[in-house]
């Protein structure tokens, strides 16, 4: 009895890796553009579900959040074997609501390092992070990532980083503090001294 | 005569020296006992519930995140160090008092939510002192109210004050630690103490 529950424990315990490895049938009867397949060539081990929008078919994939600023995100795909895509950047719109964990949040709530579903377009390249009414832009995606605008990029405005000053006036106003205290000790005691 | 200008020196020099070093002493303990109710503060302020936004109009929850950052006194996020003992709150800025408190953020670098060259300042006679015992493979904490973020130590080094390029920005969320070198010296110190982070994925 005992092994027949341990067994059936086991069973249960795999049945969710097994899952999790086979690869959903419609991610493997969906076809690729050659130009989706040039910039993820990974793209269909990475699939986890294929939708369609507007009659465009939309592979379902995790990617991770690398950069956020109020318009623009940048992530990275993730790979079955744990690997990154190289950064995507992708436009948002400023009330646009992403799916983290299953939750749509704003995007006020997301921070670098949160997993985020993202959803790549089958037949030419290009990326969303949201499949519901509110879509964000479905910007191309360039061959190579566009550099980024300075960080938080709240701005042209921002000021270029100055090295901080992180030394303070105490060890030195302490350190004459004690030489003060010790010649007032030492004249203290040579005038007593002195009267003796 | 001689006897009494000993005396006024004598009584100068113990006077000076006693307020001296009571500032020094107020002063570290007013940085601690700041660093200490930050801390709190922060942990107070991550666990209390955030108000529903869901019927709020883009701009009104906009207006809420920018009234979140001029509460100046409040810490921005918690910088730990666990190997060294390091618990410090992240101000917004890396302004005298802010570093008397704890640690501050470089301006016109990256945010630790928003990703870039996160930069963070600390005077190395307070609590980034403890950074001349940092090692490569170290664990950092960089907790904001959002999310917690893990980064790796991957490199130190000694710069000289006019090198920028150590603030320059990043494409992957990356972690410098600034402060003075050498640890130990009068005044303001020539050179940089820089610690590189790299962003660990969970």
């Amino acid at each position: 009895m005992k092994a027949f529950i341990s067994a059936g424990s086991l069973v249960l315990a795999l049945v969710p890796v097994l899952a999790f490895a086979q690869q959903p049938a419609a991610c493997e009867r969906v076809e690729f553009s050659e130009e989706v397949l040039a910039r993820f060539p990974n793209i269909r081990q990475a699939c986890l579900d294929v939708i369609n929008k507007d009659g465009q078919d939309y592979v379902v994939v995790k990617a991770d959040l690398v950069r956020a600023t109020s318009r623009r995100m940048t992530v990275r795909i993730k790979r079955p074997d744990g690997s990154y895509s190289d950064p995507i950047g992708i436009n948002i719109k400023p009330n646009a609501r992403l799916n983290v964990d299953g939750k749509m949040v704003g995007i006020q709530d997301v921070a670098v390092g949160q997993e985020l579903t993202a959803y790549v377009r089958v037949k030419d390249p290009g990326i969303a992070l949201a499949s519901d009414t509110e879509v964000v832009e479905f910007t191309p995606v360039p061959a190579t990532p566009e550099p980024e605008p300075a960080p938080a990029a709240q701005a042209a405005a921002a000021p270029a980083p100055e090295m901080p000053t992180t030394a303070t006036w105490l060890p030195l106003a302490g350190t004459v503090g004690l030489i003060l205290l010790a010649l007032g000790a030492g004249i203290s005691l040579l005038r007593r001294r002195g009267r003796a | 005569m001689n006897g009494r200008i000993a005396s006024v020196v004598q009584f100068a020099c113990l006077g000076l020296g006693a307020l001296l070093v009571s500032m020094v002493a107020f002063a570290r303990l007013d940085g601690e006992l700041g660093r200490q109710s930050a801390i709190a503060d922060f942990a107070q302020s991550a666990s209390a519930p955030k108000p529903d936004q869901s019927l709020w109009s883009p701009e009104r929850v906009r207006d809420y995140q920018a009234s979140l950052g001029l509460v100046t006194e409040a810490p921005q996020a918690i910088l730990r160090i666990p190997d060294l003992g390091l618990e410090v709150p992240v101000y917004a800025s890396d302004s005298e008092l802010h570093l008397n408190r704890g640690a501050g953020l470089i301006a016109g670098m990256g945010l630790p939510d928003t990703g870039g060259n996160v930069g963070i300042a600390g005077h190395r006679d307070g609590y980034f002192r403890v950074l001349k015992d940092v090692k490569p493979g170290q664990r950092i904490e960089v907790e904001t109210r959002l999310r917690r973020h893990v980064y790796r130590v991957v490199s130190t080094e000694v710069v000289e004050q006019s090198a920028l390029h150590v603030l320059s920005d990043s494409a992957l969320p990356t972690l410098t630690l600034v402060t003075c070198y050498p640890f130990y010296f009068l005044g303001h110190a020539p050179q940089r103490f820089i610690v590189r982070g790299a962003y660990e994925w969970t």
